[in-house]
């Protein structure tokens, strides 16, 4: 079972390897990467300066967010090259998980500190009152739990890489 | 049943796919910049600041204490990575503060915002401890009547510059990102 899972896992290498030798999926790939990593090198310290995004975030970037910014970059680039492959190959691929993880990833700095939450759920409250209550414990909770919002994220887009990466093969004949 | 896509199908949904992995980071930067407050709010020149007390060192303390003085009412969560910041910003900026006459009252929300945290001390002692023993700083705990009358929108970093003649000036957030106001106001208010 174990030795199956790790040979499953292998198989993403491998698709890689494949996946580069084709222009475009390159192209698509090296572009998503790109934008994403100058993304999320903005955006993820930004739970620093209360949701502002820009040099003023960037001011706050710690080394650990910047290798969280090149993991999660990576994650996506490569889920791109692989169903850009895969679909020049024939293959059905699905991209709900990693844009599922990519938006996880920006959660911390759109709801934690920022005043989104707050506005939004008095909105809310002015409808159904019990909603009022809820934004500011929600934003703590956000807050105290960036680890690990940060790592649903990231397994997300990984099992979203590893499921392209499986379709990508079954049509690399 | 099975639905059979055609390439440019297929296509086309995978280009949305890739355009919301895109989006999903673009929209955090739709998100306000540098506010946990109202980013514009209406001129406030005429409003004066209303009478409160909060708590600091088991002690009640008017905030008629400070009038003379340019306050800055800072109020916080324990929780919140905005307010560790923009602590670590005062104690960088900490000569510039020590030759104003400012004093700036750093408040833990009431309740701390609805989530449970550290104290007001502890927090200042990991963000920025030499504050803690800076007499332009004062750290306490915000009371209900003062949450409500500054902070009705229970913003979690949110302040309120008031005058020496005891006008509130600027509310904004995030001194982190927007220290330079602050640092404007400490100058317009500066003594001749």
């Amino acid at each position: 079972m174990m030795s199956a899972t790790l040979a499953n896992i292998g198989s993403v290498p491998r698709a890689i390897h494949y996946a580069l030798g084709d222009q475009r999926a390159k192209l698509w790939g090296g572009v998503l990467f790109v934008v994403a990593f100058g993304f999320y090198l903005l955006v993820l310290p930004a739970t620093a300066t209360g949701g502002a995004i820009g040099w003023v975030s960037l001011r706050w970037l710690t080394p650990g967010e910047a290798a969280l910014a090149l993991i999660m970059a990576m994650l996506l680039g490569l889920t791109a090259l692989l169903g850009v492959y895969g679909l020049r190959q024939g293959a059905q691929t699905t991209q709900g998980k990693s844009v599922l993880g990519a938006l996880l990833a920006v959660l911390p700095t759109l709801l934690c500190c920022s005043p989104i939450l707050p506005i939004t759920l008095t909105a809310v409250a002015s409808v159904l009152p019990i909603m009022g209550t809820l934004g500011l414990p929600l934003q703590g909770f956000i807050s105290t739990h960036e680890a690990l919002i940060y790592g649903v994220a990231i397994a997300l887009m990984a099992w979203g890489l590893y499921g392209n990466a499986r379709r990508a093969l079954s049509c690399a004949c | 049943m099975s639905t059979v896509l055609t390439l440019p199908t297929l296509v086309r949904r995978f280009s949305v796919a890739i355009a919301l992995m895109i989006i999903s980071p673009a929209g955090a930067l739709a998100s306000p910049s540098g506010v946990m407050g109202p980013q514009d709010p209406p001129p406030v020149a005429a409003q004066m600041a209303p009478a409160a007390n909060f708590m600091s060192d088991g002690k009640i303390v008017e905030m008629a204490t400070f009038k003379g003085h340019p306050v800055m009412l800072w109020q916080v969560a324990t929780w919140c990575g905005s307010c560790r910041a923009g602590l670590q910003i005062f104690e960088e900026q900490k000569a510039l503060v020590d030759k104003s006459d400012m004093r700036i009252i750093v408040l833990r929300d009431y309740k701390n915002g609805g989530y449970p945290g550290i104290s007001i001390t502890a927090f200042a002692q990991q963000a920025a401890p030499s504050l803690l023993h800076d007499p332009h700083f004062i750290f306490g705990d915000d009371t209900e009547a003062l949450y409500k009358l500054y902070n009705p929108q229970h913003y979690v970093d949110v302040y309120d510059l008031i005058g020496a003649d005891g006008s509130i000036q600027v509310v904004s957030s995030a001194p982190s990102a927007t220290f330079t106001k602050i640092q404007q106001f400490m100058t317009a208010q500066a003594k001749p």
